[in-house]
């Protein structure tokens, strides 16, 4: 055993024994998931400190109607652009990558290029995300504004994370004791965010390093009996979160509820494109997207326990069985940070 | 492995997709015995012949640190190499594009001999066949190697022992992220493309029967090529994550790019398993080489079949998977 893992199963133990009972922890982001998986930081941890995978990963959250609604766009003759993550999330229409004339972008401003460079196609960017990505989405509509961009519109499931946390404490089955909060989410809304939690939190970067302290941090808070929400990833997270960041979020979008997959309706936890920017919501602009979907299908996977910390991805009778990262049968399996894919590709080694 | 109707671009990137459809369309025609049994790099044939092929579809053409054409003198080279051979010919034959530039023919031609000029190849049988506009992009390469084995050495899954040290000859992933910033315009990490030639000397000079097993990690990179290495033997292994050499500038660029270097592509690194003896001797000579700044002993066999465990700085452990493509199609 090197000294390093030393230090850390000293400090871990400590803090364990000192709390003197099992601890539920949450990580609420896709790349602490993976980062968790990654290092191998679960078999650090005393066998008394559980640390489970929430609704972090924005692909594995957004509703089976939007990829249904992408879908129907670009069968209907319409340009869908998306970051590469969506094309393989399952759908009752099938998934985006078995369609034709999609464009997979890497950057939002690809899509404006795109649009103005053809003016005779009517372009969709269709994106999920967090607020990281609702910030850059407002900027792009902003700038699609600017340039009168009469052939280019959005179909968005955007998520906003404060909601579904509060919903997660109530949840008496996940019965948690603490929260690793989301450093990029946290880096654009500020570590205020998160104030009130009935849990303490700690909002943590991405580095092994980093994560183990942020969980040291949180087992202290834990054994204090306190629900501080501490900042331990200062070199990008302030308490006021990025003012620009968040004045474009409220310019362009607006609180509303929505569906998070596997987890039902959230008061609030959806951002949608505000009144201001309505000509450019593709849900306004195109009639096929008024249509009766297609009804969810039961696949038989128990992605919705997994997002909300019941039980961990192996418990899930298809993990690793019919399931995997070729053949992905639930959302959290596809893009490499949903909590199935994460455990699946970084499977622990005792 | 169930195998879709059509051939999809992740069948051919090195990982468990590959995998699936050479088990089932090549080693079921072709491998189940003969020479072609095990998918060696190149076949060891009667008389001490070492044969090898390699087609190279590498976009875009010219890179930072080569091109298609120095690329495909050299991956059939190290091919033979690392299977315990001194290359000696190579076929060339290309497949054209109707409309594609003279010029750029020329220069690609001229590193062709550049390469096989300074690696003592002779190109000595060829083909050339130029098709419609859009029935190939560009230019395809492929070449066929012939070389000679050395004497006094032998190979082979059956020499590997628990114990064995796992090294590797320079900084792992460049080639994969010199043509991932060709691509996308950025500038820094320059592919490792090159000969092993002087690596290989040194291994054999100073491990001799020591050396148990070699290979280049191209497409699949070194994740893949230790997974093939180790796969039906009654070994695993364990690796040092922090012992792995990945240059800073291809660390940052994977980083970045969400990548692992340990799945990206090498062309001028050679990954060898060696008794433990030999294994630092080895590992200090190839560092006085250029290219071989990096090299390290990076993990150790032991009984755990097929397993390869990777630990981590902080004592974490992860099992190594395979990925099931490749991150970048058209690497080489």
């Amino acid at each position: 055993m090197s000294s390093k893992q030393e230090m850390v199963q000293h400090v871990f133990c400590g803090l364990a024994d000192k709390i003197g009972r099992p601890v539920r922890l949450m990580e609420v982001c896709g790349s602490h998931s993976f980062a968790i998986a990654k290092a191998g930081i679960r078999n650090l941890l005393p066998p008394s400190v559980q640390l489970l995978s929430g609704p972090g990963c924005p692909v594995c959250v957004s509703g089976e109607d939007f990829i249904s609604r992408s879908i129907r766009l670009v069968r209907s003759g319409i340009r869908v652009a998306v970051f590469g993550d969506l094309m393989r999330i399952p759908s009752p229409l099938g998934t985006l990558g078995a369609e034709k004339g999609l464009i997979v972008i890497y950057s939002p401003e690809e899509v404006l290029d795109y649009a103005e460079s053809h003016p005779e196609e009517q372009v969709v960017f269709s994106a999920v995300g967090f607020e990281p990505t609702v910030s850059a989405a407002a900027v792009v509509l902003e700038t699609a504004r600017k340039k009168n961009l009469k052939n280019f519109s959005m179909l968005c499931d955007f998520k906003n994370v404060r909601p579904v946390l509060d919903l997660l404490c109530a949840d008496q089955e996940t019965a948690l004791d603490g929260f690793l909060l989301p450093g990029h989410v946290a880096a654009v809304t500020g570590s205020d965010l998160f104030k009130g939690l009935p849990v303490p939190g700690v909002v943590s970067g991405f580095s092994p390093e980093n994560i183990l302290s942020s969980i040291a941090l949180l087992l202290n808070e834990i054994a204090a009996g306190r629900n501080s929400i501490l900042n331990n990833y200062p070199s990008a997270v302030v308490p006021e979160g990025n003012p620009e960041g968040l004045k474009m979020i409220k310019s362009v979008f607006e609180p509303a509820d929505g569906e998070w997959r596997g987890i039902g309706l959230v008061v609030g936890g959806n951002w949608k494109i505000g009144s201001a920017y309505g000509g450019f919501d593709a849900m306004e602009r195109f009639s096929v997207l008024q249509e009766p979907l297609p009804p969810h299908q039961d696949r038989g996977c128990r992605c919705g326990e997994v997002l909300k910390g019941r039980i961990m991805p192996d418990e899930c009778p298809l993990f690793g069985k019919i399931c995997t990262s070729e053949h992905p049968v639930g959302a959290c399996m596809v893009s490499e940070e949903g909590a199935c894919a994460a455990l699946w590709h970084n499977r622990e080694a005792v | 492995m169930e195998l879709p109707e059509k051939i999809m671009l992740s069948q051919g990137g090195g990982g468990t997709a590959s995998a699936a459809l050479i088990e089932a369309e090549i080693v079921s025609r072709f491998a189940r015995s003969g020479v072609l049994a095990g998918l060696p790099d190149a076949a060891s044939l009667p008389e001490g012949v070492i044969f090898s092929t390699d087609s190279f579809v590498v976009t875009p053409r010219f890179f930072p640190g080569g091109n298609v054409g120095k690329l495909a003198v050299c991956g059939t080279v190290n091919d033979i190499l690392v299977s315990g051979g001194i290359p000696k010919y190579l076929s060339l034959a290309m497949v054209l594009e109707e409309g594609f530039s003279r010029k750029e023919l020329g220069e690609i031609l001229d590193s062709v001999k550049e390469m096989a000029d300074a690696e003592g190849v002779q190109i000595a049988t060829g083909d050339t066949k130029v098709v419609p506009a859009g029935a190939v992009d560009g230019i395809f390469l492929n070449t066929a190697g012939i070389g000679f084995c050395r004497h006094g050495i032998r190979l082979g899954r059956e020499y590997l022992s628990a114990g064995d040290k796992i090294i590797v000859s320079g900084g792992i992933g460049d080639h994969g992220m010199a043509v991932l910033s060709a691509r996308h315009g950025i500038n820094g990490v320059e592919s490792d493309c090159g000969s092993l030639r002087k690596f290989a000397d040194e291994a054999f000079r100073i491990g001799g029967q020591g050396i148990k097993l070699m290979r280049d990690p191209t497409r699949g990179g070194t994740g893949a090529v230790l997974t093939e290495l180790l796969k039906g033997t009654p070994f695993g292994a364990g690796l040092e994550e922090s012992a792995i050499p990945v240059s800073e500038k291809t660390r940052t660029l994977c980083r970045m790019t969400g990548i692992d270097p340990l799945f990206a592509a090498c062309e001028g690194r050679m990954i060898a398993i060696v008794s433990a003896e030999v294994a630092d001797e080895i590992v200090e000579s190839w560092k006085q080489l250029p290219g071989g700044e990096l090299a390290a002993v990076i993990g150790t066999l032991n009984t755990n079949a097929e397993e390869i465990v990777l630990c981590g700085e902080w004592g974490g452990k992860r099992k190594l998977i395979l990925p099931a493509g490749d991150p970048l199609p058209r690497i080489c």
